[in-house]
């Protein structure tokens, strides 16, 4: 919690406004899972190594086993660049402080990451036997 | 008036029987390691056992808006497809040796490998049940700092280990095991661009025979990663530049001249992952 004096408010919010700015640049650099990247993935042909070149690491892994087809392993890779949370500075002037500003930060979930993008099912000898795109 | 003095006294007596009872029930596994422990563990070889109970990678950015720090956070899993704690075990066995003159049996050379992996199970499913799986938080904390900081880690360290592991002493003809966790690794940024690798180790030495713990500790080691401009850099060529950020901040654990991570610099830490490990 950062106290500050009401006649320093502006500067400080001046302040703060600079330095976003000047920090503008800095994007994600998260992964995203696209219908092109999917559309690179052989079925019969691609391998567990070949999935880690084009998709990287998946979201979840689960094996199952079948009638017929054992060991099957499954990698899910899920929509958009992540879970993202806001830390906002929010000005509050308590009544018991009528000459202070009070800044605190709260947090605020703006978006949950639950859907698929794509599924790859591998079979026992670690090569891709299906792949669903998100929807299907 | 006696006989009322004497039906207390038996109720006294019955409640402090209890709690004792209760006393001897609750296991106390922390003592320290003291001289003839470690002259034992000097002439016996320990076994060594690491644990990956968390099996995905934390990444972790936040992001300089408009007034505000945006926090992205993704999980990816790498289950059956990268083993990381062979690197671990590599280096720990290594440090041993050249640190404190100590040789060191590595249980998956010594098990059969379905003994070996039954063993795993088990006692990263003991971790699991004891472990509270963290979120990130405002403070700037990734879930796997809330849970580094957090009790429960702290209390799977000092619990007695599962029979199971306690059943080793005659397999390996040692009477101590170092058990090592590796508690979950993380890529993560305080401010992007600057990403560092972080590793969360958890260590226990447990003597088999009776299930105490003679010595604890946990580490974050961490590199740096130098200009890394899309996180799929990290992915490509079979996970080649995760792997060795990983190899460096493994041997970042065991550095004497370690640095670790303060805010966006990296800097020289006098902390130690040897703490009371052998007395002075």
């Amino acid at each position: 919690m950062i106290l500050v004096r009401s006649y320093q408010r502006n500067l400080f919010y001046c302040g703060i406004f600079v330095f976003s700015v000047l920090l503008q640049g800095c994007g994600s650099i998260a992964k995203e899972i696209k219908a092109e990247h999917v559309a690179k993935i052989e079925i019969g042909k691609s391998t567990k190594t070949d999935v880690l070149n084009i998709l990287g690491l998946p979201h979840k892994r689960e094996s199952k086993s079948f009638q017929g087809a054992e060991k099957m392993e499954f990698w899910i890779y899920y929509k958009g660049s992540g879970q993202t949370t806001v830390f906002m500075p929010t000005g509050v002037t308590p009544a018991s402080y009528p000459n202070v500003y009070v800044i605190y930060f709260d947090s605020i979930s703006i978006q949950e990451r639950n859907r698929i993008a794509a599924i790859l099912i591998f079979d026992e000898n670690g090569i891709v036997v299906d792949s669903k795109k998100g929807g299907e | 008036m006696k006989k009322a003095t004497f039906v207390r006294a038996g109720i006294m007596v019955m409640f402090l029987m209890l709690l004792s009872f209760g006393c001897a029930a609750a296991p106390k596994a922390i003592i320290p390691l003291d001289n003839m422990n470690s002259q034992q563990l000097l002439q016996n070889p320990p076994g060594i056992l690491v644990l990956v109970p968390e099996k995905r990678l934390e990444f972790t950015e936040r992001l300089l808006r408009f007034l505000w720090i945006s926090t992205k956070e993704n999980y990816y899993t790498f289950e059956g497809i990268w083993d990381p704690s062979v690197v671990l075990e590599e280096q720990w066995i290594k440090t041993l040796h050249q640190k404190f003159n100590v040789q060191s049996i590595p249980l998956r050379k010594k098990l059969d490998p379905v003994t070996y992996r039954e063993l795993l199970t088990t006692c990263e499913n003991t971790c699991n049940a004891a472990r509270k799986h963290g979120t990130a938080s405002n403070t700037g904390w990734t879930a796997f700092d809330n849970e580094f900081s957090a009790s429960p880690p702290e209390s799977y360290l000092k619990s007695i280990p599962p029979d199971t592991l306690r059943s080793m002493k005659q397999v390996l003809g040692s009477d101590y095991i170092f058990e090592l966790t590796i508690g979950g690794i993380s890529v993560y940024s305080m401010i992007s661009p600057n990403f560092f690798l972080r590793v969360y180790v958890y260590g226990r030495l447990i003597r088999l025979s009776d299930g105490a713990v003679l010595w604890l500790d946990k580490i974050i080691g961490a590199t740096k990663i130098d200009n890394l401009k899309d996180y799929k850099e990290l992915e490509t060529n079979n996970l080649a530049l995760l792997k060795e950020h990983y190899e460096k901040a493994i041997v970042n654990v065991f550095d004497p001249n370690r640095k670790v991570q303060v805010g966006m610099s990296f800097s020289y830490s006098p902390s130690s992952f040897f703490r009371g490990l052998f007395p002075k």
